[in-house]
């Protein structure tokens, strides 16, 4: 077995039909190399066993994940694991119940390799505020996988899962995706049911995949996304047939590119890469125009204090009467004060912290009122951009994968990843990661395509024309390159 | 933002730090202040609904259906005692009648 | 003194209530468990209503349409876009420890429901109206670790906020029996105090001192309770201003057993809420053909119908009022006389008018031994039919009353098989014995049967006569009109004194 392991799922779902793969091994397999190489990595935080042979739901959109494993982000519900949120303060949790995404994916007959590390409740970019270990960048061991959806992206990049669940508030599963050199997919929002998804901040929440390219990435979007009862905010529009849409290219490719933006706050490695792509669009027949978005300055500030704001709100319910790891206390209040004060980290803190100010009386309307208006402000153009291009495109981050432990010191620092990614969550849009090339460093670096909502099928085509044109899975200097 | 507003945000937000944790935050949500200082003022159109803003029929039906194991998971609480969920008394001054609320 | 308690009775009191009354719906507000009370504690959760992590509530309609039913009944004005807000605070029996409410953009708005009593009318507008969930239930005892049961959280609720148009607590308390028999006659709630599914709170304040209510008066848990709790704190209000004291705006509650109300809080220390859009439900829309549908469908409304059965039937207020405080029985009340009136129209009329004749039976008779569960659901074991049948005879004289009463009971025993009520009576021999003879044979063998009572009313005793009553009624079985009964040994008495005379 030589580089079965980084197939594609796809190539691998050829090759299996064709009785030349045999997946049940492959299964095996990958959950021995798990435990062999995830100690050093840190992308898993619980290894599941195999189990009984899932079998796909007849019938079911997805025949094409039949049999392959995934890795699930630590804060998706599901009866078979514990949904800590990489929090002490969920210590022993677990889900009596699946979140649909996974139920989706169990009647797609998918097998679950394990849990994966993650920023605390998603508050991260780092995966450097879990409460358990480090999880290290693939690429480079003293780099950051990106967070909050660092493990999930760090275990496909690595070969440790064919695909992988992740969450983006703001920009989650996009940056782990970025920092690893792998496809990450943000949807809109509302297209996949959040039912299951521990909540961080709820109008910005998105369940996402991390796959390893476009196509792989198309498919497990289909069998998860569609309208959910059990999720009022869900769409009532099915995710149709994106894996078909591949076929074609895109006829108008109007691409619109916010360069004064992008020249205030990425490196020059960055805006390089980011204009060669562009060129390469061109050179295929794409449209590349300037533009101009004004709410794009104040879109991290704006991302910052509704993001808190609710996540004070959503973490609220963490104080051990129910579930979870309580603290002693002589009466209730206390008992909540030790038990959250103990069970939270610091980052987490932070937020509610500033989450709880934004929102207090006399506050209010200068922080939380006025953050909704720059949002309304931020969606009105995006709105009224898309009806001008078809796509943006924008780094996916400033850097490439920063080092481990260089920027803990500096949270302002840490929530700057996020500059680029936290307006399509704002606006609801759907984006998508795409790996371009790499650094000096040899770390990845990627570009970001934003769509207009339920644009997932052009983006998607979109997505695999530049990744046609790159071939970054080529790349010899990928971890899926090395023999195993 | 100093300690005493500090304090009375720990106290709405359930928590309660070290004081050396207390002074780390302010500095650490002093430099928050000036990220979130950058929005623009003025007014315009509050968003209430986000993002989509579509309207979806609540569901028609109303008869109840449940089949979740309550019991079960009552067994796995923290505390529990015949049936009913257990936490350390509720004090006096914070104490409410069931009406108050 | 007198001066003082002079300016204590001048300033007028502003009242206004806060109301929150549990909707009968099958489901919690945002998931399905059921909405029941008395369940074993606990019984019904799941994640929704337990906010387990990645729960998220989604609107049962069943709530939207009562709570609808209530605006619309009460003349409000329906915001076609409301909206949920969540109201951020920590306590045991708040699971997500905050409460999904309506806070900026309510359901209803304005409205009105008047108080009457005597002929006088007076109005009583309404603020606003919303949807909002229950918490659940905490048992709280002194230093005793409490007790959480989650049943009721999640619950639906309808907040009814009035003006301060009411003056005093009986007003206070003649509208909130108002406002419950509304909402019991349109099924949205079953209005049990006791149960709490009727809540009530008071915001109490005087005319032109200071601005708004000075006091918000809780743990009201009785008709009587919000009549003497009203009352008590206008009269401490009073005093405070009379004696020149500052008046500090307070959250009290009233103790039933001291009869006077205690601080709970101070409203300056008032809690921060942090009141935002609620991001998991959609904005709330109604569409406006389906509220005139609801409109369409709603039933007569309890006022309206008790004015209507007095004047058509000529029912004392009292009587209409009692009627009307249950659709169901009033249903019955009108199915009855439906099938009365012609009857009366053949044969000959009774005494009393049909209309008193039939409310005052269901009024005693068909009331007692009534649960509030029967009355809701209206079954009444004695069909409408067979009601107006007996109620005939009865007032064609061919029954008496306690005949009447006993074949009543037949039908209220399930030993009427389906007989007709002139069968049983036929059956059971009770027809009134109306022959002169057999009247005089019982008023004879009565007074054979008593001698020395006769002996005493010869000499005088002429109180000893209802005492023959009594005797003949009992022989009889009461089948002999009393008036008969009266005549008969009238005649009899007069002629053995005329006999001793002789």
């Amino acid at each position: 077995m030589t580089s079965w392991r980084y197939l594609t799922m796809h190539a691998a779902r050829d090759l299996a039909d064709r009785g030349e793969l045999d997946l049940d091994a492959i299964d095996r397999a990958i959950r021995s190399a798990i435990s062999g190489e995830n100690p050093a990595l840190g992308s898993y935080t619980q290894c599941l066993s195999a189990g009984a042979k899932p079998q796909a739901v007849p019938g079911s959109t997805a025949h094409a994940l039949a049999g392959f494993g995934v890795a699930i982000k630590a804060n998706i519900a599901g009866t078979g694991w514990r949904t800590d949120c990489g929090s002490r303060i969920l210590k022993e949790y677990s889900a009596p119940y699946d979140a649909t995404v996974v139920a989706r994916l169990r009647r797609a007959g998918a097998r679950f390799l394990g849990v994966t590390a993650m920023d605390e409740f998603g508050m991260g970019s780092s995966c450097e505020y879990s409460a358990w270990g480090e999880v290290h960048n693939p690429w480079h061991p003293d780099r950051t996988p990106g967070g909050s959806s660092g493990g999930s992206a760090a275990a496909v990049a690595a070969g440790l899962a064919w695909y992988a669940l992740g969450s983006d508030t703001g920009g989650s599963v996009r940056l782990p995706a970025h920092c690893c050199g792998i496809v990450g997919l943000k949807p809109t929002w509302g297209r996949v049911s959040r039912y299951g998804l521990t909540a961080f901040a709820s109008s910005l929440d998105t369940i996402g995949v991390l796959a390893r390219d476009v196509k792989d990435a198309a498919q497990v979007y289909s069998a998860i996304a569609g309208p959910d009862p059990l999720d009022a905010t869900s769409l009532p529009v099915s995710p149709g047939d994106p894996v078909a849409a591949l076929t074609g290219l895109p006829r108008r490719r109007r691409i619109g590119v916010p360069r004064d933006f992008v020249r205030a706050a990425a490196t020059p490695a960055v805006i390089e890469d980011l204009e060669r792509v562009l060129a390469g669009l061109s050179a295929d027949g794409a449209e590349i125009v300037s533009v101009d978005l004004p709410g794009l300055e104040a879109a991290l500030a704006t991302y910052t204090v509704i993001s808190c704001a609710e996540a004070a709100s959503n973490l609220a319910r963490f104080d051990g009467t129910f579930y979870g790891a309580r603290q002693p206390g002589s009466h209730y209040a206390a008992m909540v004060a030790e038990t959250r004060s103990v069970g939270f980290g610091p980052e987490v803190k932070r937020r509610i912290l500033l989450g709880t100010h934004v929102l207090a009386d006399g506050y209010r309307e200068q922080f939380y009122l006025r953050a909704c208006r720059a949002r309304q402000g931020l969606v009105t153009g995006m709105t009224a951009l898309f009806r001008d291009i078809d796509a943006l495109a924008l780094p996916t981050a400033p850097t490439a994968a920063f080092a481990l432990g260089s920027r803990l010191a500096d949270p302002i620092a840490m929530y700057g990843s996020d500059v680029f990614t936290v307006p399509a969550s704002l606006a609801g849009l759907p984006a998508l990661t795409v790996p371009t090339g790499l650094d000096t460093d040899g770390l990845p670096l990627s570009v970001q395509l934003v769509g207009p909502a339920c644009g997932e099928d052009y983006l998607l085509q979109l997505g695999a024309a530049v990744e046609e044109r790159i071939r970054f899975r080529e790349l010899k200097e990928a971890p899926w390159q090395r023999p195993l | 933002m100093d300690e005493r507003r500090l304090i009375h945000l720990e106290k709405l937000a359930g928590l309660q730090l070290e004081s050396d944790e207390r002074r780390r935050l302010l500095v650490d949500l002093a430099q928050m202040a000036t990220l979130v200082a950058r929005l623009p003022a003025g007014g315009g159109p509050l968003m209430v609904d986000p993002v989509i803003g579509s309207q979806r029929p609540a569901p028609q039906l109303d008869s109840p259906d449940n089949d979740f194991a309550g019991d079960l998971f009552l067994a796995r609480a923290p505390h529990h005692d015949a049936g009913f969920f257990v936490v350390p008394a509720v004090r006096p001054e914070n104490e409410t009648k069931e009406e108050d609320r | 003194m007198a001066a003082a308690s002079m300016s204590r009775n001048a300033l007028p009191a502003t009242v206004g209530l806060e109301i929150h009354a549990r909707l009968l719906t099958g489901t919690k507000l945002f998931c399905r468990c059921a909405n029941r009370y008395g369940d074993a504690p606990n019984r019904n959760t799941c994640p929704v209503c337990l906010g387990l992590p990645g729960s998220l509530p989604v609107l049962q309609a069943g709530a939207l349409n009562l709570a609808l039913r209530v605006g619309l009944a009460l003349d409000c004005r329906i915001n076609e876009v409301s909206r949920f807000d969540r109201k951020n605070y920590f306590y045991p029996d708040l699971p997500r420890n905050y409460q999904i409410t309506q806070f900026d953009r309510p359901l209803c708005v304005g409205g009105q429901l008047n108080w009457n009593q005597d002929g006088i009318t007076q109005p009583v507008g309404l603020r606003r109206i919303h949807l909002e969930e229950d918490a659940g239930r905490s048992v709280v005892g002194r230093g005793q670790p409490t007790r959480v049961d989650l049943n009721r959280a999640g619950t639906p609720l309808v907040e009814i906020v009035t003006e301060p148009d009411l003056s005093g607590g009986h007003p206070a308390r003649l509208w909130l029996q108002g406002l419950r028999r509304l909402l019991v006659s349109l099924e949205v709630c079953d209005g049990n105090m006791e149960e709490g599914s009727l809540r009530c709170d008071a915001n109490i304040g005087l005319q032109g001192v200071g601005d708004g209510p000075w006091t918000e008066v809780k743990n009201l848990n009785s008709f009587r309770a919000v009549a003497r709790a009203v009352d008590h704190e206008i009269d401490r209000l009073r005093t405070l201003v009379a004696a020149g004291e500052t008046l500090r705006r307070q959250t009290r509650s009233w103790d039933e057993r001291t009869g006077a109300t205690r601080l709970m809080r101070h409203k300056e220390r008032e809690q921060d809420y942090r009141y935002f859009p609620e991001p998991d439900l959609p904005l709330l829309t109604v569409d406006p053909a389906r509220l005139e549908t609801l409109r369409e469908q709603l039933p007569e409304l309890p006022e309206a119908r008790c004015l209507r059965l007095q004047s058509r039937h000529d029912l004392a207020g009292a009587e209409a009022d009692l009627i009307c405080q249950w659709p169901r029985l009033a249903d019955y009340f009108e199915k009855t006389m439906d099938d009365l009136l012609p009857r009366l129209h053949e044969g000959s009329a009774g005494k009393v008018p049909a209309g008193r004749l039939t409310a005052g039976w269901i009024c005693t008779e068909t009331l007692s031994g009534m649960s509030e569960r029967d009355l809701r659901g209206g079954s009444f074991p004695v069909p409408p039919v067979v009601l107006a049948e007996l109620l005939w005879l009865l007032s064609a004289g061919r029954i008496s009353r306690s005949t009447a009463k006993t074949v009543h009971a037949e039908y209220l025993a399930g030993t009427s098989g389906d007989e007709s009520p002139e069968q049983i009576v036929r059956r059971l021999d009770l027809g009134s014995i109306a022959d002169p003879v057999q009247v005089r044979e019982i008023c004879w063998q009565v007074l054979e049967a008593a001698p020395s009572q006769v002996k005493q009313w010869l000499q005088g005793k002429e109180n000893l006569f209802e005492f023959f009553v009594g005797r003949v009624m009992a022989a009889s079985s009461g089948r002999i009109a009393p008036e008969a009964a009266r005549q008969c040994l009238k005649s009899l008495l007069l002629a053995r004194r005329d006999d001793s005379s002789l």
